[in-house]
């Protein structure tokens, strides 16, 4: 009898996991939608009739931007547009986004609109909607991209990308001043290390946690060539050749010499933020987008600098991302390019770009209360040369920035680079040709 | 009797039709797009015969899947199944707390494997659990990289393998005891045996069916394992973990090359079918009865 009823017990709380498990990412959106019904129900009964549909819209959540700040945005939407429901969800693992949309794009699941994510699946043809003009004419012209004269997705933030940042209490005690071109650079690095201090630390785990592509390939190569991205996709250059060998041997170095933290290459994103916040190392290779959780998190000011190409310290990676697409097979295009408008509208687009100490890319400049850092780094980087960061170059084919991060993991790791960069130069032109077909 | 067959035939059939379009129909479309150069998202498919089965077996990286894979698979074929034997050998005579035992061994196997892995990857990371025992406990000074050291990170994975499956398959195993009759034994007891000439004559040639299930239901799971893996390492660092079931995923998804990870699926089918054939023709044979 006691083993029966706990066989039912057991049972039922199997199937109640099941039909919670299944309920979908979207019941705190819900939840936050409800405590707004009556204010919609109200609207809605004010407001024209129109066709009621529902839109899926998938964004980034973390804690820059978390639920609560979608489910009001999303809330508010609603309000002002009672006739359109809106279905949101939210990446569940930030760090493999690219997978899952390009996943949920193979799958015929791909939602009406996405927010953020969208690096590699954009330069897959036939994915997004073309944006009308009358959207796209708000924008910086350098903010946005065209592919075959059309734009298909609108960035929603500038950010100075990953570059140096330094705890300025280390530099000063050890009477350092940011470097100016690559030997200094080295020889600081070398310098701290005979002091103790560990100059560098790193995300072994994390996305794209390798200086060597940004911004290491961003300002040497632009040092070089400036029209690099077309070159190598023509192949008049190589990933195998001598330039970029050249580079990644610099970077090899690095590790080789012990310029990173002990347990690096282990490191997730959040840990190597930690212990550069708690001081163990002295310098961390960062976004923008990180700048507000430097600047509080920290005990001690955080100073930004340009990391050095071999001659000069006058550029910097920029990239203009987060962006956002409406599918192409959306069934409801111009709710769809609504939602969008909303997401640039004034206010909106504050609560979107401030929490990321991002830029806007609108012609109209949206301001906002900047953390001392993003201050210093807006300051410093306006002297300087904006280059498109390495990993964001929309010449390349879909899948390059996945090749080209496992190689940088195994220059890294210390294997050999003129091997992993063939591979790379190999993987590179198969993913050319698939583009092509 | 031909009445009450297409009875049952209807009863069956809802399932036969899910079976057919889950599994059948992705199959036969999987096999298709194996002699094409699909991306898996663009419509423009042209087939090109044999050249991705061609391409595979020049891929270096192929290799070193294939590598990875067998290596895993026979450590933790091997590892799983000593265990479940020597946990099930021991739990058959704890007599009333058998049921606890058993509940508490098979709990692994019932959390889900991304929560597994999720888990493990926090006590194996740089301050996990693991490093600050091995510490605390004086047996290393520093902290070890069990996911990010390249010779270490398969070890690692394996490990996790190994503790999620070893319930299940002790369970089996212990299915397979109690169908040895108990006469043998006493029989054995008769004759003066101790308890490992009772395991080696009695217990180990009467549990070879039980094996067998065990041996193959372990080699087929962990030749397509791939969510462990996935969530550890994502195959890494360095394709130290990348088994084919991984290469077969990152190549369709983050290369755009779903025929080509369509042919790379259907060399593992093949794969698991010729070492599941194999194993069930050696194994069988060593199946006896009294």
């Amino acid at each position: 009898m006691k083993k029966k009823w706990f066989a039912s017990l057991v049972s039922s709380t199997l199937i109640a996991g099941l039909l919670a498990g299944c309920g979908g990412g979207s019941e705190s959106t819900e939840s936050g939608s409800k405590a707004t019904a009556a204010a919609t129900a109200a609207a809605a009964a004010e407001a024209k009739p129109g066709k009621q549909v529902e839109l899926s819209f998938l964004y980034q959540m973390d804690t820059a931007r978390p639920q609560a700040l979608w489910d009001s945005l999303i809330s508010e939407f609603q309000t002002k547009n009672p006739n359109i429901k809106i279905k949101g969800m939210a990446y569940p693992d930030v760090a493999k986004k690219q997978d899952y949309i390009k996943t949920l794009y193979a799958t015929g699941q791909i939602p009406d609109v996405t927010l953020a994510g969208l690096e590699d699946i954009k330069l897959i043809n036939g994915v997004f909607m073309e944006v009308p003009e009358r959207i796209t004419s708000i924008f910086d012209p350098n903010a946005i991209s065209k592919r075959n004269g059309k734009v298909y997705v609108l960035p929603t933030a500038k950010y100075i990308m990953l570059d140096v940042f330094y705890n300025t209490e280390i530099f000063t005690k050890n009477n350092l001043t940011p470097p100016k071109t690559w030997d200094e650079f080295v020889k600081l690095c070398q310098t701290l290390k005979s002091k103790g201090v560990n100059p560098m630390v790193e995300a072994g785990q994390a996305v794209s946690g390798y200086i060597l592509h940004n911004p290491m390939m961003t300002v040497m190569l632009n040092e070089i060539d400036k029209d690099y991205p077309n070159k190598l996709v023509s192949g008049q250059m190589k990933f195998n050749g001598p330039e970029i060998t050249e580079i990644a041997k610099r970077f090899q170095s690095l590790w080789k010499s012990g310029f990173y933290h002990e347990g690096s290459l282990s490191f997730t994103a959040p840990q190597k933020e930690e212990a550069f916040m708690k001081g163990s190392a002295a310098m961390v290779i960062d976004g923008q987008f990180n700048a507000a959780k430097f600047a509080q998190g920290s005990s001690f000011k955080v100073g930004w600098f340009p990391l050095p190409a071999m001659k000069s310290a006058d550029m910097y990676p920029v990239m203009y991302g987060d962006d956002v697409g409406v599918s192409a097979k959306t069934k409801n295009p111009e709710e769809a390019l609504k939602l969008v408008e909303f997401l640039f509208s004034d206010d909106v687009y504050r609560k979107l770009i401030a929490p990321m100490s991002a830029t806007h890319t609108t012609k109209k400049p949206i301001t906002y209360e900047q953390n001392y850092l993003s201050t210093s780094m807006n300051e410093i980087s306006s002297k300087l040369a904006p280059k498109m960061s390495f990993m964001k170059i929309e010449e390349f084919p879909s899948g390059t920035a996945e090749a080209f991060r496992s190689a940088a993991q195994e220059i890294a790791y210390g294997n050999d680079v003129q091997k992993s960069l063939d591979q790379l130069e190999s993987k590179f032109r198969k993913l050319l040709e698939t583009q092509k077909k | 009797m031909i009445i009450k067959g297409k009875v049952s035939f209807l009863f069956i059939l809802p399932a036969l039709i899910a079976f057919f379009f889950v599994r059948i129909v992705p199959m036969l479309r999987a096999f298709y797009f194996s002699f094409t150069d699909w991306d898996g998202y663009t419509t423009n498919v042209n087939i090109i015969g044999l050249e991705n089965f061609a391409t595979l077996f020049r891929d270096p990286s192929v290799g070193n899947s294939v590598a990875v894979t067998l290596i895993f698979v026979i450590a933790s074929v091997l590892v799983i199944n000593l265990f479940a034997v020597i946990f099930a050998v021991l739990l058959k005579n704890t007599g009333a707390l058998i049921g606890i035992y058993r509940s508490v061994f098979f709990i692994p196997i019932v959390i889900s494997p991304v929560a597994v892995a999720f888990i493990w990857r926090s006590m194996y990371s740089y301050d996990g659990l693991i490093n600050y025992l091995l510490n605390l406990l004086n047996i290393t000074s520093g902290h070890i990289g069990w996911l990010t050291d390249s010779k270490l990170a398969l070890v690692s994975v394996i490990i996790v393998n190994i503790w999620r499956n070893i319930g299940f398959h002790m369970v089996i195993i212990l299915a397979a005891l109690t169908t040895i009759p108990k006469e043998l034994y006493e029989a054995s007891d008769i004759d003066g045996c101790n308890a490992w000439q009772k395991f080696k004559s009695v217990t180990f040639p009467l549990l070879a069916p039980g094996l067998t299930v065990s041996v193959i239901l372990s080699t087929i799971g962990s030749l397509k394992q791939y969510d462990l893996v996935a969530v550890l390492t994502d195959g890494g660092p360095i394709n130290a973990t990348q088994v084919l079931s991984i290469k077969i995923i990152q190549d369709a998804f983050r290369y755009n090359q779903s025929g080509y990870a369509s042919a790379i699926s259907f060399i593992l089918l093949f794969g698991i079918i010729a070492v599941t054939v194999i194993q069930h023709m050696i194994l069988k044979k060593r199946e006896v009865e009294y």
